[in-house]
């Protein structure tokens, strides 16, 4: 039996740039797992048990730092790597995900999805 | 020798009556005279003052008074004569040098059994005092003539007092009117840092009333925050000026007012100074709460605007770099062209997404900054309603959905802008089909409504959740869970159909019933303006 796959989830209410995502780390041979809403997000990270968060922030209802908020309040996913990724550049945005717990925060124009993909190795060790 | 005692006789019966007489009238240092009845000199007892004897006898009187005494002369005299009662006057002579004496004079009639025959004028010399009565009544004249010209002046000075204090008065009115009625809040604190005054709006700013805050400081009055906003208890502006006595030209601040509720402040400080030392500070304070709000605004708007444009950019470079890095395949491979030609309609879509967005974001800002131009003229609104049935007619179908448009009664035209109004039903219409589940039923209605034509957009779709509704023509504002459709918004359009609405002196509104559907009512002026 082969190695498991990093599992990645994708919290994302784009459907373009989840799928997206989704495609570029599916070729990388990532187990990945989308949701389209902050809420379908958290039960996926509880269930599912992800090896690593991607993390949208403009989502309705329930936005991304409430999200990440949440996921650090958990046992289960307190130190479950998350990167926020948004096309929101201001300081106080990022600081304020780095604050909340984010490993790292991306904005989704200057990186191709090679990026993207590119850095799951760099908070999951195989 | 016995002698004999003879009785004892008063020593002036010894005397002739002559003899007392003459004793007494040449001793008497008073001037003796007798005048008969026409007033000439019959009798003189002494004339070393005036002229020799001989020569006033057989003359008048008067004439020895001077001019403007004669008449009083005369009358003396005749008065004499007539109740034979004495009487009594002052005059002024001309005396042997030159200089005139004044003299108070008796009159009394000398009578016998015929009748007065002559009078007795009995003249005292009363130079000497007339002379200090004339030095006083000079001076007291000059006092009168000093304190008539001191009230003059005393007079002229009160009168320009009670000008100047009118004039003060009105200075002081002036300012105290400037200073409670301008918008801005005018403080003033003291050397002690302490308040002394402020005017009605620093009440409203603050809070606190003006008796209420004398003697407190500038910080606590105004419950200060610095310039980003942050409250610290030691925090005073005021402070700085005091210790540096240079004014603060300019500076913002969030104030606290007394209940809780806060806006922000541009200040100006101004030490008024006394030599070195440092006797007031002035605050000029503007609420500048709503030039914040739309700066904030403003910065929402570009953060915003930024995000959804980077959006679709995020997916086109996305495909773009997955097709050029090969990752999915050759381009040239020929097994590959069905996902290589999805993937250029995602791009192609997102495209169009984008110019789109572009569009409506140069739309808001034109708005925005009053640069959109009508070109006004007579529209029938049916017209207009056909041709945007018509070109939504293959994405209904598409949709499986129902655009159906109803003409009630005559129409009158309306004074417009033919595709700006058409831009509102596009909008309208878009929405409708964009954020609600295929098999929408979407009915266009329109009546004449008093001075003006009404446009129902209405359908039986999801509605518009009731937290929703009241801003839902604003910027940036949509429907949560309608993200994920196809064909994603920008969240401008409703936005920009109240605008272009507006421009046309028209107004829009929205009836909603979540879970029933949704209608949008415009109307449009018939008549131009």
């Amino acid at each position: 039996m082969g190695k498991e796959k990093i599992k990645v989830l994708l919290i994302e209410d784009e459907k373009e740039v989840l799928e997206l995502y989704k495609l570029k780390l599916t070729l990388d041979d990532y187990d990945v797992i989308t949701a389209t809403s902050g809420k379908e997000g958290l039960e996926k990270a509880f269930k599912e048990n992800p090896d690593l968060i991607y993390l949208d922030i403009k989502m309705p209802e329930m936005d991304g730092f409430e999200v990440l908020q949440r996921l650090r309040s958990e046992e289960a996913t307190k130190t479950t790597p998350v990167v926020i990724l948004s096309n929101f550049d201001e300081q106080e945005m990022i600081e304020k995900g780095l604050t909340l717990g984010a490993n790292e925060y991306l904005i989704k124009s200057q990186f191709t999805p090679e990026d993207i993909s590119s850095k799951v190795k760099n908070w999951v060790k195989e | 020798m016995k002698k004999t005692k003879t009785p004892k006789k008063p020593i002036l019966d010894l005397l002739p009556i002559e003899e007392r007489w003459n004793s007494l009238v040449k001793n008497t240092l008073d001037f003796v005279y007798i005048v008969d009845r026409q007033g000439k000199f019959i009798f003189v007892n002494r004339t070393d003052l005036i002229y020799k004897k001989e020569k006033i006898l057989g003359r008048e009187a008067a004439d020895y008074v001077l001019k403007e005494y004669r008449p009083i002369v005369k009358k003396a005299f005749n008065r004499c004569l007539k109740t034979a009662q004495p009487q009594i006057y002052e005059a002024e002579i001309i005396a042997v040098k030159g200089e005139t004496r004044w003299f108070r004079s008796y009159v009394s009639p000398i009578k016998t059994s015929e009748g007065i025959l002559a009078l007795l004028l009995i003249s005292t010399d009363i130079t000497a005092a007339k002379k200090a009565e004339i030095e006083l009544q000079k001076v007291h004249n000059e006092l009168e003539q000093r304190v008539y010209s001191r009230t003059v002046e005393l007079q002229k000075l009160t009168e320009k007092m009670a000008q100047n204090l009118v004039g003060v008065e009105r200075e002081k009115n002036r300012w105290e009117a400037i200073f409670s009625n301008v918008e801005e809040g005018v403080y003033i604190s003291d050397s002690n840092k302490r308040t002394i005054t402020m005017n009605g709006a620093c009440e409203i700013m603050s809070g606190w009333d003006e008796k209420e805050a004398a003697g407190r400081s500038y910080h606590e009055v105004f419950s200060c925050h610095d310039n980003q906003g942050h409250y610290y208890p030691d925090f005073d502006p005021v402070e700085k000026v005091y210790q540096s006595l240079e004014p603060i030209h300019y500076d913002e601040h969030l104030h606290t007012s007394r209940d809780g509720s806060e806006r922000w402040v541009g200040v100006s400080y101004t030490p008024i100074l006394d030599s070195e030392h440092l006797v007031q500070c002035v605050a000029v304070i503007r609420d500048i709460t709503s030039l914040k709000e739309i700066e904030v605004a403003k910065s929402e708007f570009v953060s915003i605007a930024s995000h959804e444009l980077r959006t679709p950019l995020t997916v086109i470079n996305g495909y773009l770099s997955l097709l050029l890095s090969g990752d999915l395949g050759d381009i040239s491979d020929a097994s590959k062209r069905m996902q290589h030609l999805q993937v250029i309609n995602k791009i192609y879509n997102e495209t169009r997404r984008l110019t789109a967005l572009v569009e409506e974001l140069l739309n808001v800002t034109r708005i925005e900054e009053g640069r959109i131009k009508l070109n006004l003229r007579e529209v029938y609104l049916s017209e207009v309603i056909r041709e945007v049935v018509s070109e939504f007619e293959p994405l209904v179908q598409r949709q499986n959905s129902v655009l159906q448009a109803n003409f009630a009664g005559e129409e009158k035209p309306i004074v417009g802008d033919c595709d700006k109004i058409k831009q509102v039903l596009v909008n309208l219409v878009d929405n409708a089909i964009k954020y609600n589940p295929p098999q929408v039923k979407i009915n266009i209605k329109i009546r004449p409504y008093n001075d003006r034509v009404e446009v129902t957009v209405e359908d039986n779709g999801v509605g518009i959740p009731a937290a929703l509704q009241g801003r839902i023509f604003s910027k940036f504002q949509q429907v949560p869970g309608s993200y994920t459709k196809e064909n994603k918004g920008s969240g401008l359009g409703l936005f920009i159909a109240k605008s272009l609405v507006e421009l046309h002196h028209g107004s829009i509104e929205l009836r909603s019933t979540p879970g029933k559907g949704s209608e949008f009512i415009f109307s449009l002026p018939t008549v131009a303006r």
